[in-house]
This record gives C-alpha cells, sequence and structure tokens, in this order.
C-alpha cells in the first residue's frame, strides 16, 4: 500500500512537474515569441516641415541613430549589458508640425499602427496638447525630447492632465528659475529697472514667459509684456513677424528697457528680432530660450539663450561622432537634437523589460505594460552625460543638477557656455 | 493677445517708423499683387500659384548672393551685387512663369473656369513641395546684418522721419518698377495688344493679336516682377522657407481685389494701403489679431466698393 501511495506521489509530483515546467515554460514563450517583442515599432513625432522642420528633422536622426546602435547591438551609455534588448523599428514617422491639429492626426497614425508601443516626441507643448490625448486614450507612451510647458505632466484649469506623457528635458518653470536670476545677475537688473517679455502667443512661450514674469516680478522688476505671432504660425510668414515685431522693437527702445526675454521656437526669428531692436538703438541684453537653439540660425553676437540641455560638446563624443558622419557637419554644433537619443532610450529599455516579464498579445494592454515599466525606467548615465529617470508625474529627474545650461553668443557667432 | 493701445498716436518717431514700414511691406505686397491683376485682367484667371513664383524667386537670390560670397566676401560693390540677384531672380522667375503658363494654363484655356483655378492650386502645391524636397524645409537667412555691418539698416534721414537703406531701397524700386510696368503697358505695342486682350480675346484674336503670346508676355512680366519681390523680401527680412509664398501671396490678392482688379494702378494702391493699415493695426492697436481687424475692415470695404479703388463695374450686354 504504502509503495502504491509512494508510487502515486512520484507519479504526482512528476505531473507537478511537468505541468509547471510547461505553464512556465509557455509564459517565457510567449514573452519570447510574441511578434511586438520580436521587433517592437517606435513612432516618432515632431515638424518635419515648415520653419522648424530642420528641429524635427534633427531629432528624428538622433532616433535613427540610436534605433540603429541599439540593434546593432553597441555599448549605450545607461543600458546595462545585462539587458536583453528587443529589436526596434522605425514604425512611423509623422509631421507633426508644431500644429496641435496636425499632431492629434499624427496620433492617431500611432495608435492605428499596430506594431508601435511607444512614441519619441511630440516636439512641441501645443503639438503635446493636441495629440497627447489620443495616445493617452490608448494608452500609449510617449516621451517627449523637448516639449516644455509645466501643465503637460501635471494638467491645469481647462487643461486635462497628460497620463501618458513623459519628458527627458527639464520643464519650463526649471528652464526660468535658472535662466532668470543668472540673466539679473548678468546684467545687473534692479529694482525698478523696466524688461520686455515677448511671447510667441503659443502654449511653449506664453508658459515660459509667465514663469518668467513671475521670477522678474519678485525681484521687483517691471514688465512690459508683449506677444507676437512667430513665422511659422504667422498668416504673413516672416513679412507678417518682421510687421508684428516692428513696434515692439520701438517700444523697448522708448522704453529703455534694460533686457527683451523673448522665448520662442523659431530660431530664425529671435536672429531677426534682435537685428531689429539693434537697428532701432536699441542697447539692453536679449535672452531667447530653448526653441531658438540653432547655432546656424540665430547667431547674433552678445545674446543669452538658455537650453534644456548640454552643450553639444559635454554629449558623448563618440554618439556625437556618430551622428556627425552620418548626418552631416551642419548638427556638430546644435544640441537641439539629442535628448530625443534618450527618449528613445528610455522607450527601448521600458519595452525590452515590458517583454523580459511577458508581453500580453493584446495591444493596449501591451502598450499599457511598456508604459508601467517607464514610470520605473532608471538610467545611471546616458550620452548626455546626467542620469535619468522620470519622477511623479512624469517629468524628468536627473539628480540634484536642473540640467538647464545657459549660452552666450560670442562675436563669431559661436555658443559659450556661460552657466552653470 | 498684447494690445498696444498705449501708445501715443502723437509720438511722431513711431508713427513715421511704422509709416515707412507699413510702405515697406505694402511695396513687396505691391509688387506681387501685380502679377495677380495682370494674369486676371487678361485672362480672367485667380493665379494661385503666384505666391510661390515669388518664394522661387526669394530662393534664386539667395543662392545667387551666396556664390557670389554674401554677405561676409561679396566678389563685387552692392549695386551689382544686388543687379546681378535681381536679374537672375527676375529672369528665373519669368521663366517658370511661362513654363506655368504653357503646361498648365494654355491646356484649359477652353474649360470650364473652375478647371483653371484647381490646376493653379496644383501648381501652388507642386512648387512648394517642390521646394522643401530641393531645399528642405529649414528657413534660410540673407544674413544681410552681417553684410558691412549691417550697412543697409543704418537709419538715415532727419529729426522724426528716419528710414533705413533698405526701405529706401525697397520703395523706390517698386516705384520704378510700376512706372516701368505702366510705361509698357500704356506706351508699347504689345502693352496695346494686352489691353486690347483683356477687353475682348476673341475680338482681339479677329485684329490679329496673337493671343497666345500676349498671354505668354503678361506671366512673364507678373512672374519677373514676383522674382524682385522675393529678393526684396529675403534682404529687407531675412527669412525665406518654401512656405513664404502662401501668406504674402494671399495679402497681395487682397491687395489686388482691393485695388480693383485688372488695375495695375489700383494693385500698387492696394498693396501699400494693405501694408500701411497692416502696420498701423499691429503698432496702435493689437499684434495678436492684426488679420481680423484688417480683414473685417477689407469685408467692409468690399461690400460698399465691391470692384475696389480703381475697379470700373461692366455692364455686360446680352
Amino acid at each position: 500500500m504504502l509503495k502504491r501511495i509512494g508510487a502515486l506521489a512520484v507519479t504526482a509530483g512528476v505531473v507537478a512537474a511537468v505541468v509547471a515546467a510547461t505553464l512556465g515554460g509557455t509564459a517565457t514563450a510567449s514573452a519570447q515569441n510574441s511578434p511586438l517583442c520580436k521587433k517592437a515599432g517606435l513612432g516618432f513625432a515632431g515638424p518635419l516641415t515648415g520653419g522648424a522642420g530642420f528641429l524635427g528633422k534633427d531629432q528624428s536622426n538622433w532616433v535613427k541613430l540610436f534605433i540603429k546602435s541599439w540593434n546593432a547591438g553597441k555599448a549605450i551609455p545607461g543600458v546595462p549589458t545585462s539587458l536583453k534588448r528587443v529589436k526596434l523599428n522605425l514604425a512611423v514617422e509623422g509631421d507633426s508640425q508644431l500644429n496641435p491639429d496636425v499632431a492629434a492626426g499624427v496620433a492617431r497614425q500611432m495608435v492605428a499602427n499596430k506594431s508601435i508601443l511607444g512614441m519619441v516626441g511630440f516636439a512641441g507643448s501645443n503639438e503635446t496638447l493636441g495629440g497627447g490625448v489620443v495616445l493617452d486614450n490608448a494608452h500609449m507612451g510617449y516621451v517627449s525630447g523637448s516639449a516644455t510647458l509645466d501643465t503637460l505632466a501635471t494638467g491645469a484649469k481647462g487643461q486635462k492632465k497628460l497620463t501618458d506623457f513623459f519628458r527627458v528635458v527639464p520643464q519650463n518653470a526649471q528652464q526660468a528659475r535658472t535662466g532668470v536670476p543668472y540673466i539679473i545677475k548678468a546684467l545687473n537688473l534692479k529694482a525698478g529697472n523696466k524688461i520686455m517679455i515677448v511671447d510667441d502667443g503659443e502654449a511653449y512661450g506664453i508658459g515660459l514667459s509667465n514663469d518668467a514674469q513671475a521670477l522678474f516680478k519678485a525681484h521687483k522688476i517691471t514688465v512690459i509684456r508683449k506677444s507676437v505671432k512667430e513665422t511659422d504660425v504667422n498668416p504673413g510668414g516672416s513679412t507678417g513677424f518682421a510687421t508684428d515685431i516692428a513696434p515692439v522693437a520701438l517700444t523697448a527702445v522708448a522704453d529703455n528697457v534694460k533686457l527683451v526675454y523673448a522665448p520662442s521656437q523659431d530660431a530664425p526669428d529671435s536672429q531677426t528680432f534682435d537685428q531689429q531692436l539693434k537697428t532701432d538703438g536699441y542697447t539692453g541684453g536679449f535672452m531667447a530660450t530653448d526653441g531658438s537653439v540653432s547655432p546656424t540660425q540665430f547667431n547674433t553676437p552678445g545674446a543669452y539663450l538658455s537650453f534644456f540641455g548640454p552643450s553639444i560638446t559635454k554629449i558623448n563624443k563618440s554618439y556625437r561622432n556618430a551622428y556627425i558622419a552620418a548626418y552631416g557637419h551642419t548638427s556638430a554644433t546644435d544640441p537641439f537634437g539629442a535628448p530625443s537619443f534618450v527618449a528613445a532610450q528610455m522607450l527601448g529599455v521600458a519595452i525590452s523589460q515590458a517583454c523580459s516579464a511577458g508581453l500580453s498579445s493584446n495591444l493596449t494592454t501591451a502598450r499599457q505594460a511598456v508604459v508601467n515599466k517607464l514610470k520605473k525606467v532608471k538610467q545611471s548615465t546616458t550620452i548626455l552625460g546626467y542620469s535619468m529617470a522620470f519622477n511623479n508625474p512624469a517629468d524628468a529627474y536627473h539628480g540634484p543638477k536642473s540640467g538647464v545650461t545657459i549660452f552666450k553668443i560670442q562675436s563669431n557667432g559661436s555658443y559659450k557656455q556661460v552657466a552653470p | 493677445m498684447s494690445t498696444v493701445l498705449a501708445f501715443d498716436f502723437y509720438n511722431w518717431h513711431f508713427f513715421f517708423a511704422e509709416l515707412i514700414n507699413g510702405l515697406t511691406t505694402g511695396s513687396l505686397y505691391a509688387l506681387i499683387a501685380l502679377g495677380y491683376t495682370m494674369v486676371y485682367g487678361v485672362l480672367k484667371l485667380l493665379n494661385f500659384a503666384h505666391g510661390d513664383v515669388y518664394m522661387i524667386g526669394a530662393f534664386i537670390g539667395y543662392f545667387v548672393l551666396n556664390a557670389m560670397g554674401w554677405p561676409l566676401k561679396p566678389i563685387m560693390p552692392l549695386v551689382p551685387l544686388l543687379l546681378v540677384a535681381f536679374a537672375a531672380a527676375m529672369l528665373g522667375c519669368a521663366a517658370l512663369g511661362v513654363t506655368i503658363e504653357r503646361f498648365a494654363y494654355r491646356p484649359l484655356r477652353n474649360a470650364p473656369r473652375i478647371a483653371p483655378l484647381i490646376s493653379a492650386l496644383g501648381v501652388s502645391f507642386f512648387l512648394q513641395q517642390t521646394a522643401v524636397l530641393l531645399w528642405q524645409a529649414n528657413p534660410r537667412s540673407y544674413a544681410t546684418y552681417s553684410f558691412h555691418n549691417a550697412e543697409l539698416y543704418h537709419p538715415v534721414g532727419w529729426s522724426n522721419f528716419r528710414f533705413s537703406y533698405i526701405q529706401l531701397l525697397i520703395i523706390l524700386s517698386t516705384v520704378v518698377l510700376m512706372l516701368a510696368l505702366s510705361f509698357f503697358v500704356w506706351k508699347t505695342r504689345t502693352g496695346k495688344a494686352m489691353r486690347a486682350v483683356s477687353v475682348d480675346p476673341e475680338a482681339a484674336s479677329m485684329m490679329g493679336i496673337d493671343v497666345d503670346r500676349v498671354i505668354m508676355v503678361t506671366f512673364l512680366l507678373g512672374s519677373a516682377l514676383a522674382g524682385a519681390a522675393g529678393v526684396m523680401t529675403g534682404i529687407a527680412f531675412q527669412t525665406i522657407g518654401p512656405y513664404m509664398g502662401f501668406g504674402a501671396g494671399l495679402k497681395a490678392f487682397t491687395a489686388a481685389v482691393v485695388g480693383g482688379i485688372g488695375n495695375i494702378g489700383g494693385a500698387v494702391l492696394g498693396g501699400l494701403l494693405i501694408g500701411v493699415a497692416e502696420t498701423f493695426i499691429v503698432g496702435y492697436v493689437t499684434s495678436g489679431f492684426s488679420d481680423l481687424v484688417l480683414y473685417s475692415v477689407l469685408v467692409l470695404f468690399m461690400l460698399f466698393r465691391s470692384t475696389g479703388i480703381r475697379g470700373v463695374a461692366v455692364i455686360q450686354k446680352v
């Protein structure tokens, strides 16, 4: 009897072991054999045409460089060698044109593509507002390399919080907190001095201007606020922008302002504005922001710029050289697109981790799983020279440094880092 | 969003500066409007591709000037340098205009009126997208400010009435080109033929006028003027790009209608009016909604004078 019980127990044990092994094996096989985990799709959305098209192209090229390096198994700063990389494919490049309506269409295109698990973009804050809601509804994570409006991640009155939005750049408030004290000190601005803030009439410029205005006012500096549509969205194009900016420049001179602070997403507009001011006899300071960082298009000597990333010289040399070799030397001086490499990296790591954990074959569930992983991705370093993780709400967090750089344009048009 | 009502209207420096700014912008609109009005006068066609011909002119000027070392190492003095750039842009655009007429409009000469209109829209997109393909979407800068330490922007004049060389260049060039065009239309045989075709193409044809040739010359002249306007825009406002034609074309078309479409003097007057009105609205009222104010005024104007300032109502005999 005991023998029989023993035999039964052994048989039951074997069966249990086989069942357990089979079930376990099934789970692993489903993770490894899922078509989404064999080659996962990434989307990219940004302006590929229009006045800001060069920025989107730059970002898109950095994403392509990331995917190429990732798929080739090349060492990428921050990515552990033990991570089993899921091959990636840039499935859709969407031209969102910095336009929220167009961005919503691009977002629908991303959602409809059954291979896409996450998206790099949008580039601008305004387009993020337009397209983000569509991606949120599909539970698709999207990581921006340049959208800086504070309230994208938190929501605001009349503006829904974007639940699956992430960014690898510091938000406007952080940029203002770094840029404003710096320029106050650099230009020796005192209580009672007048300055002028000129926003671009869009979510980006208005948000950044509001943040900066509060800080200037806290220093009892008088702020004259103006708003001018930049060339990209101005119905009259460059002629319309020049028409709009002319009276603003005249007012700045007449009011003897000590600084013109002008957040714009259009680098040539910053150039035109600064030059118009000088033509009118303006002798005060000029400060632009991240959207105008382009040494080939905005290079008037003496102007200042705050930027959400590091100087180009701080970007990993090997990848900088690879970028220049692949996409030409014009980008050798322009650091704008590099954070998008890191945005793609965060997605690549999240997708790989989600696949290793077993990814559902249901597309919505799979995308949600990637979002859940994305929230926890931590990279000890990146090609930008610092660590990357997302805090809650999903803003970039990378240690005690703000991540904001201040440049001053030199007499030869080059950008010199003056802070930190 | 910002309102600028705080400006003192009697701040004469501001007033004259804005007036000159308005005349400068208006001159550019006028040059483009001339092309619209001439083509409409002769062919009764709204040539929506005209704004894009202007854009191509701006690019031709940009490449020619850069090939001659502009702005930092110019290989010749300023005047011949600009003349070469203008000549190249005007010739290039003239050739383009003639080509467009020959291949996109002439085959539709006897088609319903809507057909050439659609063809014009198609050509507009064709030119715009081709420019993106060839030269990318990146805006480019003439970098005029870098030329001889911004010499062209130096203010000249006296007291409150000051303007820059570049503004003077644009306003005077427009006047000269308009006078030359008027001379051509009113004092030459081809000009006479153009006027005849604009009144009655069939009758003109029966009188021995080569209507196709007249239409070709009309496109040639209108496009050449658009090319000149493109170079002027680049030199004055620096930034050019493949999408610059649409907005400027729309304003110029409005100028042609306000002036009285089909009328050369009217197109210039309309262009200058639109330019000055737009600038004053931006300067004294609002920058955020200047087009709203401008076009509201224009709608009211057209309700009371639908033929435009210099247009004449034609009585059609049945």
